[in-house]
């Protein structure tokens, strides 16, 4: 095959796109864990781009099938806006009542300055892009301040990273063209905080490409690139409701705050009679990169091309669109979306589609062919009709009506001290946490145990003095924070609960996980 | 991994002390500097750091109305800020460690703002004014009585300069400051209950004597009482007595001894009234009777200068405070003084050392103080008083992370706070398989490190409570 002769020469410089905790190189992944960001300077100057060179290998093989011109991305461009405008129906509308606040001062609005998160994106030029809270345009004069002081502090060969005052950190990130901003209330670290950052950056991409995005600004300094993002602030609201600042009562935080994503819980031979339907149909298609199947913000199912994998941060970003899509439900759809760690100088198109109208699981097939609609469309088909068939669609179905996993429950349920935890493999960004319950029903109590898991993680992943182990006895609870070399746990108990009790019920809880190891984690992802 | 070629340690770039109010119109931007150090640096480059400070307190200031700005890391350096008085700014610039590596031929700086504490170090710069303040008093009342606000600012000017053109010299390495130094925490000498008796008996030296309003005592550099003084008063009388009296029994320079005070004791080369002459402050004016210093306290809930007199008795220091609005001691005063107290102080300290070297020749059984014993650390909140074995003249027994991770730990305790925080207990495990076990409770905080890869959770819960109950037996930590 051409395309794989083409791909093995690339393999070397590809792997970082494989889990996050796989990483090729060779330093431990805890002390990795958050020095992402200078992954992504790094690659931007390396400036590859597999997706061409995927095209390249393509169009040697079948060359009157495609003439990817220059101009191409373009065309793409302008319908990734056209796409985001199209499904734009869950758009946000607290701040449409614009007419209201023509004239509002945030600045003196104490609403607006005591909100738990702001989040500001802007061009290096000072151009408002992007607030979470308020019209970014009646902000101009607080952006132009981000501006001079990131400026000012890189005029001397330095660059601003944070700014801490009584009771709030100010994260920075400057990115590109890009400066994002991070002011926040909450227990979540400034390294926390420009994780998140990074996922917003992510998210832009994701949109725009980098080198489109670079081009633009090239072209203008003081270009406004809320033109070409408009119709998509949705995907950036989702994205950041994603925390204790939302009005959501759900996990969708801890996987951000883990680099993880979550499994879908299956029976095994579901999941491999899944995966095995879509490889017997798709392994024909040419130029299909990635096949993924979700359910309820949860991975059914990922199949890829050999020697190319989706790093946790684009599986966030694939997650939040279709999370925030609501047009997918009633219809197929064909858009181009860049997943920035897989290729952030490229689109891919997605035929993005839910499996059926009964059955809530969405099917995107991820090809570099822009043509490729109807063979993909085909191939949807008969995935479907094979899942039917063999009663899977049934199996997800069920899965998807309880309101938490049965068995999960179970056993929650026979450790009724314990309240809430996390456990992340050491081999896999995956996730697995049981539903919320009793006292963490409410978002003021939520926000406690974020703030909990927040103080953990941190404190785990501390770049210079990580640590092992914690055990602390708080005054409304027991927590527990475990690494070892295959794994991390994170634990909340009751507070009267005793250590040998503690120690007792992890025990139990980590034998049942690696007995029940397969339904809840993804070993490896298939190729096709 | 890329070859260590070079690490710096974490050191002083900037100091400096500023007020925007100074700056009535455009082009004094100057004005509102009233220090920095180092001195030898373009004027612009002082106006334009003291801009960004200025900028980036009126940025945090969009979000918080608390005025409390306390810090800005950037890539290169981590500033502190502190606000000791309305509108006065102290910002202390650390440039962070740098370690210089070799990757693939090429050299490559990593900067690691990460290891710095703020905490450690904003607790530095408070100290840096706290101690100004010990000496001179507040910003504010310095140059009051002047009306041209000018010629205020200039004296200001003076004083910040003359003090802290000496103090920055002597602060203790950067690199090296830890938790203890973040506590401004005092180690008190533990005495039995008759002889801490007879100390404090010399507080009634203010019956006798009705100018002095309070005493201090200490031996060798641990208190033995404290009087009514603040934890935070205290604690610079303390750094000051061991920095420029203690420290100068070595190096007599600055010291000038009572010439009619002979001194009869071969242990301590000091006995009597000690003067001791500040820089540009009586240098020079050989008059004969110099003034005693001026320090300043709140012993009233006000902060008041007093005239601080210290008297030394073999290992014995006593701090004597009079009130500063009196006219000054006279030398018939001193001797007075002397004569009455000279052979009670001495016996005092002659048995103070004959308890300490019966308990040093008790102990020699076990010595808690060697390597691998387990260390601990205790602290009062209140009263700001410590008990450790932290080996703290030799710091790389304990590794830096560990140390670190303790302060990180340790929750600051304010003013405000007049409830306890929670019962807390924590224990952690670094990766370099140290143990540090904590617990709080009623205004203490407790620490036990233990070096032990092979320990579990409960074996270590167990040893920290041995030691708890073997340590944990002091009566003046614990009923004072």
């Amino acid at each position: 095959m051409d395309i794989e002769r083409s791909l093995s020469v690339d393999t070397n410089s590809t792997c970082e796109f494989l889990d996050a905790e796989g990483d090729s190189e060779i330093n431990d992944s805890e002390t990795n864990f958050y020095q992402e960001a200078d992954h992504d300077q790094e690659a931007e100057i390396q400036n590859h781009s597999i997706i061409s060179e995927l095209r390249d290998g393509l169009e040697t093989q079948n060359a009157t099938a495609l003439s990817p011109e220059p101009g191409q991305s373009k065309q793409l461009a302008a319908s990734a806006e056209s796409l985001a405008l199209s499904t734009s129906t869950s758009a946000k509308t607290e701040d449409s009542n614009s007419a209201l606040d023509e004239e509002h001062d945030y600045l003196h609005d104490s609403v607006w300055r005591g909100q738990k998160k702001h989040i500001f994106i802007l061009s290096e030029a000072g151009k408002p892009i992007f607030s979470l809270h308020g019209k970014e345009d009646k902000l101009a004069t607080l952006f132009g301040v981000i501006q001079a002081l990131v400026s000012f502090v890189q005029h001397s060969q330095d660059a601003i990273t944070s700014i801490h005052a009584g009771g709030i950190k100010i994260a920075f990130m400057h990115r590109g063209s890009l400066i994002l901003v991070a002011a926040s209330r909450s227990n979540m670290s400034v390294q926390q905080l420009q994780l998140q950052l990074g996922d917003v950056y992510n998210q832009i991409l994701s949109i725009l490409t980098y080198s489109e995005m670079n081009k633009n600004f090239e072209k203008r300094k003081n270009l406004d690139l809320r033109r070409l993002l408009s119709g998509s602030e949705r995907l950036f609201y989702n994205l950041l409701a994603n925390d204790g600042c939302s009005t959501k009562v759900s996990n969708n935080v801890f996987t951000f705050l883990t680099n993880s994503i979550r499994v879908f819980p299956l029976p095994t031979t579901v999941r491999s009679q899944i995966t095995s339907a879509i490889q017997s149909n798709c392994s024909k298609i040419k130029n299909l990169v990635f096949a993924v199947l979700i359910a309820n913000n949860k991975l059914i199912s990922l199949v890829r091309l050999k020697a190319y994998s989706i790093h946790p941060a684009d599986l966030r970003l694939i997650f939040n669109l279709v999370e925030c899509s609501e047009s997918f439900k009633s219809s197929e759809n064909w858009s181009p979306i860049c997943l920035p760690r897989f290729d952030k100088n490229g689109f891919l198109h997605a035929y993005v589609s839910y499996l059926a109208d009964d059955c809530q699981a969405c099917l995107l097939l991820l090809s570099v062919d822009r043509d490729g609609f109807f063979e993909l469309k085909d191939a949807k088909v008969k995935i479907t009709e094979k899942l039917k068939r063999n009663h899977c669609l049934e199996a997800v179905n069920e899965e998807l009506k309880q309101p938490f996993n049965v068995k999960l429950y179970q056993q929650v349920v026979g450790i009724p001290e314990m309240r809430h935890f996390l456990y992340k493999p050491k081999s896999t960004a995956q996730l697995l946490c049981p539903m919320l319950r009793h006292p963490y029903k409410s978002l003021a109590e939520l926000d406690r145990l974020e703030a909990i898991y927040c103080d953990l993680l941190h404190r785990i992943h501390n770049s210079v003095r990580p640590l092992k182990l914690i055990y602390e006895v708080k005054e409304s609870e027991v927590v527990l924070a475990w690494a070892t070399g295959t794994y991390e746990l994170y634990a909340v108990f009751e507070p009267v609960v005793d250590k040998a009790t503690v120690i007792k019920y992890v025990d139990k809880l980590i034998k049942w996980i690696e007995k029940e190891y397969d339904v809840y984690f993804i070993r490896n992802h298939a190729t096709f | 991994m890329a070859k260590l070629l070079q690490r710096v340690e974490v050191n002083l770039r900037s100091f400096y002390v500023f007020n925007s109010s100074y700056c009535k119109r455009e082009g004094e931007e100057d004005k509102k500097v009233l220090f920095y150090h180092p001195n030898d640096i373009e004027l612009n480059t002082k106006i334009k750091d003291v801009g960004l400070s200025e900028a980036i307190i009126h940025f945090t200031g969009t979000f918080t109305s608390d005025d409390d700005c306390q810090a800005l890391h950037t890539q290169k350096t981590t500033q502190l800020f502190y606000q000791p008085e309305d509108k006065y700014w102290m910002v202390l610039v650390l440039n962070v460690p740098k370690e210089v590596r070799l990757k693939d031929g090429v050299e490559v700086a990593d900067y690691r703002g990460a290891e710095i504490c703020d905490r450690i170090y904003r607790a530095i710069l408070k100290q840096c004014y706290q101690m100004f303040r010990f000496l001179n008093g507040t910003f504010n009342c310095i140059g009051w009585e002047e009306q041209n606000l000018d010629q205020r600012r200039e004296l200001l000017c003076q004083k910040l300069q003359a003090f802290y053109d000496k103090y920055l010299t002597t602060l203790k390495d950067l690199a090296h400051c830890d938790i203890v130094d973040m506590l401004h925490s005092i180690q008190y000498m533990p005495l039995d209950k008759s002889l801490f008796l007879r100390a404090q008996n010399f507080r009634m030296l203010s019956e006798a004597f009705p100018s002095i309003k309070e005493t201090v005592m200490l031996y060798q550099e641990q208190i033995l009482c404290g009087g009514r003084l603040l934890p935070e008063d205290l604690y610079c009388l303390h750094s000051y007595i061991v920095k420029n009296v203690l420290k100068d029994d070595a190096n007599s320079s600055t010291i000038a001894v009572s010439p009619s005070l002979k001194r009869s004791i071969s242990e301590s080369p000091f006995d009597g009234f000690v003067r001791a002459q500040l820089a540009g402050e009586g240098d020079g004016q050989d008059t004969g009777e110099e003034s005693p210093l001026k320090i300043y306290i709140s012993l009233e809930k006000k902060l008041m200068p007093y005239y601080m007199l210290i008297y030394r008795a073999l290992n014995i220091t006593l701090c004597l405070f009079i009130d500063a609005e009196e006219p000054e001691p006279k030398q018939a005063f001193y001797d007075e003084l002397h004569a009455y107290m000279a052979s009670q102080l001495k016996a005092l300290a002659r048995d103070v050392a004959s308890e300490l070297a019966k308990e040093a020749a008790g102990a020699t059984g076990h010595d808690s103080s060697s390597e691998s014993a387990p260390k601990y650390l205790f602290i009062n909140e209140q009263s700001l008083q410590h008990h450790s074995n932290l080996p703290r003249l030799v710091p790389q027994t304990i590794p830096r992370n560990v140390m670190s991770i303790i302060a990180d730990l340790s929750h600051p305790f304010d003013k405000s706070g007049l409830d306890s925080s929670p019962a807390e207990e924590l224990q952690v495990k670094t990766t370099n398989d140290y143990w540090i076990v904590k617990r709080c409770c009623n205004f203490r905080q407790y620490y036990v490190i233990l070096c032990n890869s092979k320990a579990t959770l409960l074996d270590v819960t167990q040893e920290a409570r041995r030691i708890f109950e073997q340590e944990l037996t002091d009566d003046v930590f614990f009923d004072k």
